[in-house]
């Protein structure tokens, strides 16, 4: 019983990230208005209402009330957009936490004599999902939360499938997309119905801070190896799998909430991927600025070195380090650098007076970008 | 625990009001204008890794210890997400959330670690989510009301540097002002500013406390020295309501309460202005007939 209670959780947690790596993988395209986590926010109010009528989590009237407050107050934001000057960003951080302080008042007086505190419904624990579960004539059929992100998934996956032409549309080219479609309210629409149902169901597990980081992370780490949404949405689900067994693996020696682990397991990856990807990843990205910097700084010089040889002027300009530095306005220390660069890749010599010459290979390259 | 019955308490609620009204007003106002209040909520969820830090390795929650250590990390993660903003893969929005988030779930994750593994010290996720001002002494409130006066004389002081910062960056550039020094300035009284508030109104709610007032006003004012003066009214005010009004309501938390008198005065301020503009259009059509 024990060890099947461990693998309801772990699989509850790959369930959970998977349909959450989904939405994210359209958010992380798209770059909507609005941030998950002023969505949880916003959702914890809805939350705390069906948590009145419910008191039990993964119940219908919890997912319900938290799908309608969302929807609700994102048509209501929209609405205000149109008719004031106050961003859509702004409005959804001060809407959320108005909402969110009413829906812990709410929850406070529920939770007074309740096993769930109001700290378990920020930070997520995943012990409770597994408390409700569906018995019929004695016989045990599993956890609700097992059902509920089972039927999430395939929703978000559905939903997906059957959008997957118009998204991809939406997100490279929005006016072929409008010119073809009209326009884009039936596609925001899903959008927003899947964010708003994977958010009120992730909630319970992640808790309303952290269902951000299980919508976003996965996605964003993906985003620097795959080019496709599609291969994206794999790769997300894939990924989730591994992180959900290593973080309740780290949790149990540990001793840590196995929701958190979990997220900062995202985290880590999250950084090391930004900053590590071979071809989009920071350092790659800032290697490859400056190795393309250096290339035209090396072209600046063999073009200087080529008209002073041309046109001749010793007497202004001469072809030796210093006059460079002057005449192109760079640092000494860097003239250096790139006039070295310049004979590691013999495209430059030095004459008998001392003065800097192209090579046959120098004047071959000058010509190329001069044609060019 | 602070007395309301006291008139040192009382006196000492009124002097915390105001300067932490006006240190906050004064950050919600720069950062609002400058249109990065999601850096605020970053700087917010960063600087309380450096609490949970302190309470990690010092075992304690001294305000000194928090910002020695929050100011660090604080700007170890603002230069992250600069890095992940570089590689222009995702918006800069998704990755202020994100980094958001992975500072806050770093920050559970250390005091959870704390709570459940070092048995002598007890977190409260409460108070260090939703602000509680019942658990501090009239000693550490003190402590916050002067560094708030600090970072609201400094702010005062530099009101015309903090103009050209909002409205005219090119000015401090040709002007040799050392942007970049004054950007960092800034980012550090942020910190100061958020650590102080969220201890009161508690790191959830400290984003929207230092935002909300300036939102507000906005709608009302007409020049920046109006906004500043009447966001620091509205702050103080709610602050002074909040904190009274958490202590006669022992069920709820202190940042709860002062969001939603915050709320409260944005509505009434809200209806007044519709209803001035109702008197007004009807006037000017009477004036028309």
């Amino acid at each position: 019983m024990f060890l099947l209670g461990q693998l309801e959780i772990i699989l509850i947690i790959t369930l959970a990230l998977s349909a959450c790596s989904i939405v994210g993988s359209i958010l992380v395209f798209q770059g909507a208005p609005y941030s998950p986590s002023s969505i949880g926010r916003i959702s914890t109010f809805g939350f705390s209402i069906g948590f009145l009528y419910s008191s039990t989590l993964s119940s219908v009237p919890i997912i319900l009330f938290s799908i309608i407050t969302i929807l609700v107050v994102q048509k209501i934001i929209k609405k205000i957009c149109e008719k004031t000057d106050i961003s859509e960003g702004v409005l959804y951080v001060l809407v959320s936490i108005i909402l969110f302080a009413i829906g812990i008042v709410i929850m406070h007086i529920q939770t007074v004599n309740n096993f769930i505190t109001t700290d378990k419904i920020f930070t997520g624990e995943l012990v409770y999902t597994i408390i409700n579960r569906i018995t019929i004539n004695g016989y045990d059929f599993g956890s609700v939360s097992l059902y509920l992100f089972s039927i999430l998934l395939l929703i978000n996956i559905v939903l997906f499938t059957i959008n997957n032409n118009g998204l991809k549309m939406l997100f490279v080219d929005k006016t072929y997309y409008l010119s073809v479609n009209k326009n884009t309210d039936l596609l925001e629409l899903v959008i927003s119905v899947m964010v708003s149902i994977t958010v009120a169901s992730t909630i319970q597990v992640a808790g309303s801070f952290i269902v951000s980081l299980f919508i976003l992370g996965i996605p964003m780490i993906t985003v620097y190896f795959v080019k496709r949404i599609s291969t994206l949405a794999i790769s997300a689900i894939t990924i989730s799998t591994s992180v959900s067994f290593a973080g309740y693996s780290i949790a149990k020696i540990l001793n840590i909430s196995i929701v958190s682990v979990t997220a900062a397991i995202i985290s880590s990856l999250l950084v090391l991927s930004a900053f590590l990807a071979p071809e989009r990843g920071v350092i790659a990205l800032f290697l490859s600025n400056r190795n393309d910097r250096k290339n035209i700084m090396l072209d600046d010089l063999l073009n200087y070195i080529y008209e002073a040889e041309q046109v001749n002027q010793p007497n202004q300009y001469q072809a030796i380090p210093h006059d460079i530095s002057d005449y192109l306005n760079w640092s000494i220390n860097y003239t250096t650098k790139i006039i070295k660069l310049a004979y590691i890749r013999e495209l430059i010599s030095k004459d008998n007076d001392g003065f800097l010459q192209l090579t046959k290979q120098g004047i071959k390259h000058v010509n190329l970008i001069n044609n060019a | 625990m602070i007395n309301i019955l006291t008139t040192a308490d009382v006196i000492l609620v009124i002097q915390l009001s105001v300067a932490l009204g006006i240190a906050t007003a004064i950050n919600g106002v720069i950062f609002s204008l400058r249109e990065e209040t999601r850096v605020i909520t970053l700087v917010t969820y960063s600087s309380s890794i450096g609490n949970a830090l302190a309470l990690f390795f010092v075992g304690a929650t001294a305000f000194y210890v928090n910002i020695l250590l929050a100011i660090p990390t604080v700007l170890f993660v603002l230069a992250i997400t600069k890095a992940i903003t570089y590689t222009k893969k995702v918006s800069k929005s998704i990755v202020t959330t994100t980094m958001t988030t992975v500072s806050f779930a770093t920050v559970i994750v250390l005091l959870s670690y704390i709570d459940r593994n070092f048995e002598t010290h007890q977190v409260n996720f409460t108070m260090y989510l939703l602000g509680n001002i019942r658990l501090f002494e009239s000693k550490e409130i003190n402590l916050i009301f002067y560094i708030a006066m600090v970072i609201a004389i400094i702010s005062i002081i530099n009101i015309n540097r903090i103009k050209q910062n909002i409205f005219d960056k090119q000015y401090l550039v040709t002007n040799n002002l050392k942007y970049n020094i004054f950007n960092l300035m800034l980012i550090i009284q942020l910190i100061i500013t958020v650590i102080a508030s969220s201890q009161i109104v508690g790191i959830v709610f400290a984003p929207g406390f230092i935002i909300l007032p300036v939102i507000i006003v906005k709608y009302f004012v007409k020049s920046l020295l109006q906004l500043f003066i009447f966001s620091s009214l509205l702050s103080s005010l709610s602050l002074f309501v909040g904190i009274y009004g958490s202590l006669l309501m022992p069920l709820f938390s202190t940042g709860v309460v002062i969001i939603l008198t915050l709320t409260i005065f944005a509505l009434i301020l809200l209806g007044c202005k519709l209803l001035m503009n109702k008197k007004t259009i009807k006037k000017n059509i009477l004036k028309v007939t």
